[in-house]
């Protein structure tokens, strides 16, 4: 458990985090969104002590980081940063065994390591292993740099945009390797993003900064439905927050046995975790009015237009 | 530059270095400082006396700075440099060689606790050397006879360098001096030009040239069969060489005065010309000529 | 060979048509321009630019960089030997004043087969193994040629046997001025570099107080340094018997120390302010103490730049240590002030040649260093 309390950092008499005060519980994965320059950086770095506080405290498990040496701290917090930072004169391989040899582990325990992470990334170890940070593509560059952040089995993982740099494809390759990652190890995860649609996607809470201060801390479903100012609801983004809504809630809970009242459909059968947003745009997309999806118990359901316009509207 | 040097050496006087057992024997890094510098450490090594040898040890500044801060022992000056030494290098006492070593000796003595041993009588001065084909038939060997018979119509080419044609101390000084002017045909100015080239010029008749700027003592004018004129009328300062020791190295050796006065004074212009040329022309080294020389004459007794 | 370089091959071709030596009575008298036939003698002359042809030819048809090297490397060798041999026939019943020097088609043909050599050897683009290989080759075929006597005959090396104790006593004093000062300054800049890093506002008074130190023209630093170093040798036993003096090896030391030290000060700053702040912002995130930081990221990322100016700094030594000779440091200048003061051509060769053979290998020697740090091309 993360606690903040009243945190605050001033440069040059301008409090950029102002009396921040919030709890994350362990195992979850928040976002922290806000417009550049809100002070979502600076947050992020006053957990590991990159930055100290003005004031306020940073408590892990009930206890004070302030008193704990900073490497000694940092050695069990996971980093990663949006441009990787990878050392350039080491290979990926001993980019990613940094932190367990600062912590003396033997070297068959760091070998070994290196190698589980490479492939949980999936990384060909001996393929990227031995390669130099040049030698790698930015997708590659990323996911050694999140393995270097692993390796030390921390509780605690903070990324600073840690997908800002790659395109569309390998970025949603990359979220959903966080996505399982971090349900498997159970790590905490504190994530900066400007990506609003990542947040909503990953998180299970979301906390919205705007000029140093929280200005909702809330999961992503009430963050859409509720927003608590109207700067939330704009950083959302008006437009379209049905359709993200949507795409936070699973069909199947919507869906109805084949062959009831409304008649039946034909076409493709959409898999079983697909979300109201997925199913809507496959009705567009295909001009009918009901799609049927997967149904793991038994025959595939049908999802009716009727019934998602309903349901994206929250109560 | 040199005036950075000689404050130094004002300022580092005041703190003699230590005294060793040794005579630090020392020279100036030019020809003739290798062969005074040898003379004069292979006399006190034959005398017994125990030195060491620090012989061509840099330029003027460094080696006068090195003496006065009591970090050599003795080496060979000239006397007209004391004018410089001493700020005062526009007194006529510095062109009659007698006063211009007394003064040395004086102003030295008193400031510097240093001690200008016997001379050499030999002028390493700036002048003018002419072809002894010319020089002989004519019967010019001091500057009024060059001067008489340059005005009287005598066919003489001069090679120089800009500056000794230019400044005022050099050659107007010798035209005002003995009533000679030289016209532009009888010069062959090399822009920058040293003695070697001159006396190269005036040797291998470069132009018709057949006289030469040069240094009374320059090893290349022997070889080159050139005499060098007479200063006869004191127009420029005299250039002298004579060990300088520090006082308190002659009172710890006093015989080193008895020692080196035969030496110097057996150094003739000609001699030091002849010297110099083994080193200059024949590519000797400075040590073996000195000791040859000596004992050749019988000088290391 | 192919392309621009190839004309390389007219001067090359046409250098026997220049004077080959020039022989002169005496070492500083005028020279008499000799020819290739005069040198050689005519049947000997005849093969020289037989060979010589051949070899143009050889040149014209090589296909891989490394023939072309063999063959110019070949043909250097073949001119040097031939005016060491030239040099002893001209010598031959004159008085030993005289001297026989390297002439104008010596030196044509011997420039352009060098150009051909470069040339070649850069289109071979070696492994710095390679090349630091080359240089002990070309530093061993050169010892093995003066010291075979071969060219004993030529000028310079009649003046190096005039004094072949002090050419390795003051070869001795300048290998230790050039190379014990910037190893000194290495100890002290790097530190130095390190800790202005720290403190930015020192930085930039630190490095404009070195600036203006670099802008002294060496003798009027020679001279500074007198005094101190005087009194230091007057008042301190101690630094009496280390050696310290106010004239002789302590200034030329201290000087050259204090010139090395802007490159390597202000190249150690830039190297370590270069490193990208993703890396040192990564660094201290993965926990990484100041001085784990320090020996594992910032030193070894800036490592190129600094090997940079330690080679600048070397090569700028080499050749400033000659001016030490004017106030009794040794040194290769001795022979060069000696012999500006003799007007022997000669001396001064004796003096500078070496001085730039030292500093060209030194410097291929860094080069191949600089190649060889991890990285590669970085
Ligand atoms: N070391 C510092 N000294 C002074 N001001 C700083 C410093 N670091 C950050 N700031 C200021 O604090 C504010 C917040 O910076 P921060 O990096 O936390 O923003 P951010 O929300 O991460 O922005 P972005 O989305 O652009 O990364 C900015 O105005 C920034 O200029
Ligand atoms: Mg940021």
């Amino acid at each position: 458990m993360i606690e903040l309390r009243s945190v605050s950092k001033v440069y040059d008499g301008v409090a950029v985090v102002d009396d921040v005060t919030l709890t994350l519980e362990r195992g979850t994965l928040t976002a922290v969104v806000g417009t550049s320059g809100s002070g979502k950086s600076t947050l992020l770095r006053m957990v590991n002590r990159l930055v100290e506080p003005t004031s306020g405290q940073v408590l892990i498990d009930g206890a004070y980081t302030a008193v704990i040496a900073a490497p000694e701290l940092r050695r069990k917090i996971g980093y990663v940063i949006q441009d990787h930072g990878l050392f350039p004169h080491w290979t990926a391989a001993r980019n990613i065994g940094t932190v367990p040899v600062l912590l003396g582990w033997r070297r068959a325990d760091v070998r070994s390591r290196v190698r589980e992470l490479m492939e949980m990334l999936q990384l060909d170890p001996d393929v990227i292993g031995p390669r130099f940070p040049h030698e790698l593509s930015g997708g590659q560059a990323q996911r050694v740099g999140v393995a270097r952040a692993l390796a030390a089995r921390p509780e605690l993982l903070l990324m600073d945009e840690p997908f800002g740099a790659l395109d569309p494809v390998i970025r949603a390759q990359a979220q959903a390797d966080l996505h399982r990652v971090q349900r498997r190890l159970g790590t905490t995860v504190i994530l900066v993003t400007h990506d609003m649609a990542e947040a909503i996607r990953l998180a299970d809470r979301i906390a919205v900064m705007r000029a140093g201060r929280i200005e909702q801390f809330a999961p992503p479903a009430d963050i859409i439905a509720k927003p608590a100012t109207p700067f939330v609801a704009e950083l959302l983004g008006e437009g379209d927050r049905a359709f993200r809504y949507l795409s936070l809630k699973p069909a199947a809970d919507v869906a109805r046995p084949d062959g009831a009242a409304e008649g039946a459909a034909d076409g493709p059968v959409l898999p079983g975790h697909a979300t109201m947003a997925e199913a809507l745009s496959e009705m567009i997309w295909t001009g009918r009015d009901r799609v049927r999806i997967a149904n793991p118990d038994g025959d595939p359901g049908i999802v009716t237009r009727e019934a998602l316009i309903r349901a994206g509207r929250p109560e | 530059m040199f005036r950075t040097l000689m404050l130094s050496a004002a300022v580092t006087a005041s703190f003699a270095g230590a005294a060793s057992a040794q005579v630090v024997v020392s020279s100036k890094i030019d020809t003739e400082g290798g062969v005074l510098g040898n003379l004069i450490l292979a006399v006190l090594d034959h005398a017994g006396i125990e030195t060491e040898n620090r012989v061509q040890l840099g330029a003027t500044p460094v080696v006068r700075q090195a003496l006065v801060a009591g970090e050599i022992d003795i080496y060979p000056e000239y006397t007209g440099n004391a004018a410089y030494f001493f700020n005062r290098a526009e007194e006529p006492i510095w062109r009659n060689a007698a006063d211009a070593y007394a003064e040395a000796k004086k102003l030295d003595a008193e400031q510097n606790d240093l001690v200008w041993l016997t001379p050499a009588p030999a002028n390493n001065t700036w002048g003018v050397a002419v072809r002894r084909d010319v020089a002989e038939p004519a019967g010019v060997t001091t500057f009024s006879q060059f001067g008489q018979w340059v005005a009287g119509g005598g066919n003489v080419k001069l090679a120089a360098s800009s500056e000794f044609v230019n400044s005022a101390p050099a050659l107007p000084a010798f035209q005002a001096a003995y009533g000679f002017t030289l016209s532009p045909e009888q010069l062959i100015v090399l822009s920058g030009g040293d003695t070697a080239a001159t006396i190269q010029a005036a040797s291998n008749q470069t132009s018709g040239a057949n006289a030469a700027m040069v240094y009374g003592t320059d090893g290349q004018i022997a070889v080159s069969n050139l005499v060098v004129l007479e200063d006869d009328k004191n127009v420029q300062p005299v250039y002298q060489p004579a060990p300088v020791i520090r006082a308190e190295t002659l009172a710890e050796h006093p015989q080193i005065e008895e020692l080196l006065k035969p030496v110097f004074e057996s150094l003739t212009l000609e001699t030091l010309q002849e010297l110099n040329g083994k080193v200059q022309v024949d590519g000797l080294p400075a040590a073996d000529v000195a000791q040859e020389y000596l004992t050749a004459n019988g000088l290391l007794k | 060979m192919r392309g621009g370089i190839r004309l390389l091959f007219l001067p090359l071709a046409l250098s026997p048509l220049l004077p080959f030596a020039v022989f002169r009575a005496n070492r500083i008298a005028q020279g008499e321009p000799r020819s290739l036939v005069e040198t050689l003698g005519a049947g000997p002359a005849a093969l020289a630019v037989a060979a010589l042809a051949g070899g143009i030819a050889a040149l014209a048809f090589a296909r891989r960089p490394a023939w072309g090297a063999a063959i110019a490397a070949a043909l250097i060798l073949g001119i040097v030997l031939a005016a060491g041999w030239g040099a002893s026939s001209l010598m031959a019943g004159v008085p030993t004043q005289a001297r026989v020097s390297p002439g104008a088609g010596f030196w044509v043909a011997l420039v352009a087969a060098a150009l051909l050599l470069i040339d070649a050897l850069a289109r071979m683009r070696p492994r710095p193994a390679l090349r630091l290989a080359l240089v002990g080759f070309a530093v061993a075929a050169g010892a093995l040629l003066l010291s075979s006597g071969a060219l004993s005959q030529l000028s310079v090396m009649q003046e190096y046997r005039n004094r072949s104790a002090a050419f390795w006593r003051e070869g001795a004093s300048h290998l230790w001025l050039a190379f014990g000062s910037f190893a000194a300054a290495m100890l002290a800049g790097v530190p130095l570099g390190i800790a202005l890093t720290r403190r930015a506002g020192a930085r930039g008074s630190v490095l404009g107080l070195l600036t203006m130190l670099q802008t002294i023209p060496s003798m009027a630093l020679f001279g500074m340094l007198i005094v101190p170093l005087g009194w230091l040798a007057a008042n301190l036993p101690a630094a009496h018997a280390l050696g310290i003096r106010g004239i002789g090896a302590a200034p030329a030391f201290v000087a050259l120390f204090l010139y090395s030290l802007l490159p390597i000060v202000a190249n150690t700053v830039a190297g370590i302010t270069g490193v990208p702040r993703s890396v040192t912002e990564a660094a201290d995130g993965m926990g990484l103490t100041r001085r784990q930081r320090l020996f594992h990221v910032d030193v070894p990322l800036a490592l190129p730049v600094i090997i940079t100016a330690a080679r600048i700094v070397l090569v700028q030594n080499i050749g400033m240590a000659t001016v030490g000779a004017l106030i009794g440091a040794g040194g290769f200048g001795t022979f060069v002030f000696q012999g500006i003061g003799q007007t022997a051509t000669d001396l001064i060769l004796l003096g500078a040649l070496p001085t730039v053979a030292l500093a060209s290998a030194t410097s291929a020697v860094m080069d191949a260093l600089i190649g060889m740090l991890p990285g590669g091309a970085r």
